[in-house]
């Protein structure tokens, strides 16, 4: 009796490990739409409110077809672009992937929905674009050859007679966890109000998130008139990384 | 009335102007003349838009053939209408096409001209265009970080051979991989592994280049090269997780992401928690010299004695005992009378006992852990083989795989521990010492003793007609063969496979390389194992003429008094003198037992001859 109870516990051991090594890591969190299936929803007869969570530069930069921006972490002044008929089905996307803790306007409209009316398009505006979709630009900017530059090339251009400035466009909440000391902090969502406050004596490299919006923000601020001399390649997560990833194992 | 005239005169001026003017929504080469469009240089005079651009090679084309969408000049004028985004693909389909896929439009939103910045006075250059690529991607990839070491480096001091910044990303269809997407992962990794394969795999370009000829093969024989290719390549270190992608540079130097000060840093990439002298693996290893590591060397020269060894002393005795009881077999046909045994009347029909209920069932439970592990870790050994991926994907994939070989493996050293256990208790009863020795090397004893070397000796004569048969006790010499082969294998099996499924913890009681002698050994031990028990063993106690197709006592735990005294002589003879062969005696098995007995066993048989079989095509063919 005995030995068939080990035996089945060991069998029942090794299904369980086999099933948890089979599930998949990449479920989607929130209520999802693919590209293919954003598309079909917006060609019938109730088209969904296509909601841009990143910031205006970004969505005067490209976008999806009848989408307005309202972001995510600086929604004020575009909240009314949520409001109406609360029937109505909005599709929200941003650059990567959106959840209700990186997102308060995604918490907010889920709030007391008796049934899914907010989706997130899995994948966000690169999963659009990879499925072959068009966008529209509003005002496109020009992506102009500043240099990607390593931590370690920031900490030699630190070290020079005239510092550069650090000029941080990562959210509020962001900067708030994780500031950079003598960083000049102005988010992405308000860049485009906020650029005259970056001084034009001098020289200025760019430090967002990961690495990805900085480019953008560059070639905006340079059409500005501002010296822009390098971005963080990487990002912020260069400067905190995180605790060792690990991944195969 | 002059003024009606003046009015019709500027009507018709006008509209003779619509009809020879080219139109705003003209096509590409559709604007006529290929001149430039006059009004448009109203504005925008000068360089780049007058002589450069005639020179250029789009100086063919009118302005509106690319500024597209203006549709009132007045509208333009005030700001209200701006020309819609460029579109290249409308001319240059195939290339747009490529590109919108690509990392630097998906993820970047790059358009043509942002690389292409010189888009009016462009000019078919004959120069070498994997050299104007450095200079365009070093514009935002800073060449000091990117190009100016390394292969690059070596393109720009003019090494054809070494690869531009085009060879490994493409030009226009650089794939825009998700970092958070496993199958994207696995495909970069691919990609950049076969971008370094296709080139380091060359022998005529790593000849002109002084380079290893032998890093592919090297990486192939790792644990990362062998689940790469097994299919499983998120799971394992492609080339640029240990060499990075750019600057990439020798060991001996200080910027080197393999120097020993960065050696560390690429490890904890997917490794946690060893000792530095975990970097002193040998990540692509050469068994056929002894300058590389002369342990890995000397390792490798045993495996091969020790496999070559042991084969052929073992297959050529299975061939001699085949062919020895077969031409008795066939003697017996042509009339010569086999000499029965003699054993009491009464005890015709009766079985004894041989095997316990625990010995049994330690048996299958090694059968089957043993078939597990033949079946998880050989896909790994010829990961190249179509079986090898059938049976990975059976298994759900090298990592779970991976799983089920280390219970099975655990299972298995739970059974050594168990026997060692047993081996004690049989030596020491009831904790005593005295005679100790004696159990050792007594006939009810595994243990090898000077009567086997007699027996060998006297098997041998018995093969070529020079005696008769030895004449056996409890145990053969094969039998005891196979029990200490099971002590050594498990040793050694077992040492290297904790050390490959803790390389980490191993690497705080030896330094990296004994990793890779333990991937060796593990590998080459496990093949010993697998094809001796699979041929010999099945041979000696399955396939021998006198018993095939199956001897299945050691499921049924019993077999004839007349095979005991047929088989094992001796040990009748010192059972009935010491009165223990009546207690020995058991009815025979039940039905549902011998059957039960009989189809494990002759499905595990051919199981593991099927599995020899693959072993074998791999062997071969691969």
């Amino acid at each position: 009796m005995k030995r068939r109870t080990g035996l089945i516990g060991l069998l029942a051991v090794m299904l369980i490990v086999s099933g948890c090594l089979s599930q998949s890591t990449e479920r989607p969190r929130e209520n999802s739409v693919t590209a293919a299936e954003l598309q079909t929803m917006l060609r019938g007869d109730n088209p969904p409110r296509v909601i841009y969570t990143g910031s205006l530069l970004e969505w005067r930069d490209a976008h999806l077809p009848l989408s307005r921006c309202v972001p995510c972490d600086d929604p004020e002044g575009t909240l009314h672009f949520l409001e109406g008929d609360r029937r109505t089905q909005r599709v929200l996307y941003g650059n990567g992937p959106l959840s209700r803790e990186t997102c308060p306007v995604l918490a907010e409209l889920n709030r007391g929905a008796k049934q899914p009316l907010v989706y997130v398009l899995s994948g966000g505006l690169k999963a659009w674009k990879q499925g072959g979709f068009a966008t529209v630009s509003e005002e496109r900017i020009p992506r102009l050859p500043v240099p990607g530059i390593s931590k370690d090339t920031l900490k030699t251009y630190n070290q020079m007679a005239k510092k550069p400035l650090l000029l941080d466009i990562r959210s509020d909440v962001a900067v708030r966890s994780r500031p950079i000391p003598g960083a000049l902090h102005i988010p992405m969502t308000r860049l485009h109000e906020h650029y005259g406050d970056i001084p034009l004596d001098r020289q200025v490299v760019v430090v967002d998130e990961d690495g990805t919006r900085s480019l953008l923000a560059a070639g905006y601020l340079l059409r500005k008139g501002i010296s822009v001399t390098a971005r963080l390649r990487g990002g912020c997560k260069t400067l905190f990384p995180a605790r060792a990833e690990g991944g195969n194992r | 009335m002059k003024k009606g005239i003046f009015k019709r005169i500027l009507c018709a001026v006008f509209m003779a102007g619509m009809l020879f003017a080219p139109p705003v929504w003209a096509k590409p080469g559709q604007d006529g003349t290929g001149e430039r469009t006059p009004r448009c240089l109203n504005c925008h005079r000068g360089e780049p838009f007058e002589a450069a651009f005639y020179r250029s090679v789009h100086g063919d084309n009118g302005c509106l053939s690319c500024h597209r969408g203006i549709l009132s000049l007045e509208k333009h004028m005030t700001g209200e209408e701006k020309p819609r985004l460029l579109s290249c693909g409308a001319c240059h389909g195939n290339i747009s096409g490529r590109y919108e896929k690509s990392y630097h439009a998906i993820y970047q939103n790059m358009t043509c001209q942002d690389c292409h910045r010189d888009i009016h006075v462009l000019q078919k250059k004959d120069e070498d265009i994997r050299k104007n690529a450095i200079q365009t991607c070093t514009g935002c990839h800073p060449e000091a970080e990117f190009a100016a070491v390394g292969h690059t480096g070596k393109f720009l001091k003019g090494n054809r051979d070494a690869a531009s910044c085009t060879d490994c990303h493409g030009i226009h269809d650089m794939p825009a991989y998700d970092p958070a997407s496993a199958r994207d992962r696995a495909a970069r990794r691919i990609s950049s592994t076969e971008k370094c394969r296709a080139c380091h795999g060359d022998p005529a370009l790593a000849k002109r280049n002084h380079l290893s000829a032998s890093v592919i093969e090297g990486y192939e024989k790792t644990y990362h090269g062998k689940v790469y290719h097994a299919g499983y390549p998120e799971q394992v270190a492609g080339c640029a997780d240990c060499h990075t992608g750019h600057n990439i540079l020798p060991p001996e130097d200080g910027r080197s992401a393999l120097s020993p000060v960065h050696l560390a840093e690429r490890c904890a990439g997917c490794h946690q928690g060893f000792h530095p002298r975990f970097t002193r693996y040998i990540g692509h290893p050469d068994y056929s010299t002894p300058k590389q590591n002369p342990v890995l060397f000397i390792a490798n020269i045993f495996m091969i004695a020790l496999l070559a060894g042991t084969f052929l002393f073992f297959w050529g005795h299975s061939l001699l005992w085949w062919r020895k009881v077969y031409s008795l077999k066939c003697r017996e046909r042509r009339g010569y009378l086999k000499p029965r045994s003699i054993i009491p009347e009464c005890d015709i029909g009766r079985q004894v006992q041989r095997f316990s209920l625990v010995e049994r069932g330690m048996h299958v439970v090694l059968i089957l852990s043993f078939f597990t592990l033949v079946m998880t870790g050989f896909p790994l050994k010829y990961p190249d083989t179509d079986w090898a991926k059938i049976l990975m994907d059976w298994f759900g994939g090298a990592a779970v795989a991976g799983v089920f070989h280390r219970i099975a493996a655990a299972v298995l050293i739970g059974l050594f521990l168990y026997t060692l256990w047993l081996s004690l208790k049989f030596l020491f009863p009831g904790g005593t010492t005295a005679g100790w020795l004696g159990r050792l090397f007594g006939p009810d004893s595994l243990c090898p003793n000077l009567k086997d070397l007699q027996d060998i000796k006297g098997m041998f004569r018995w093969f070529f007609n020079c005696g008769e048969m030895p004449q056996f006790d409890r145990w053969t010499y094969w039998e005891k063969f196979d029990f200490f082969a099971v002590f050594w294998g498990m040793t050694v099996i077992g040492g290297s496979g904790l050390t490959l499924w803790f390389p980490e913890a191993a690497s705080y009681v030896f330094p990296g390389w004994v990793i890779n002698v333990a991937a060796l050994v593990h590998s080459e031990e496990a093949f010993l194992a697998a094809i001796f028990i699979f041929t010999v063993h099945f041979f000696n106690n399955h396939l021998v003429p006198n018993k095939f197709p199956l001897e299945d006592n050691i499921f049924t735990g019993r077999y004839s008094v007349e095979a005991l005294h047929e088989e094992r002589p001796l040990e009748y003879e010192r059972l009935v003198r010491e009165g223990r062969l009546e207690g020995l005696k058991r009815p025979a098995p039940g039905m549902l037992t011998q059957f039960l007995s009989s189809a494990f066993g002759l499905l595990s048989l051919l199981f593991g001859l099927f599995l020899t079989g693959l072993i074998f095509w791999a062997v071969l063919f691969y």
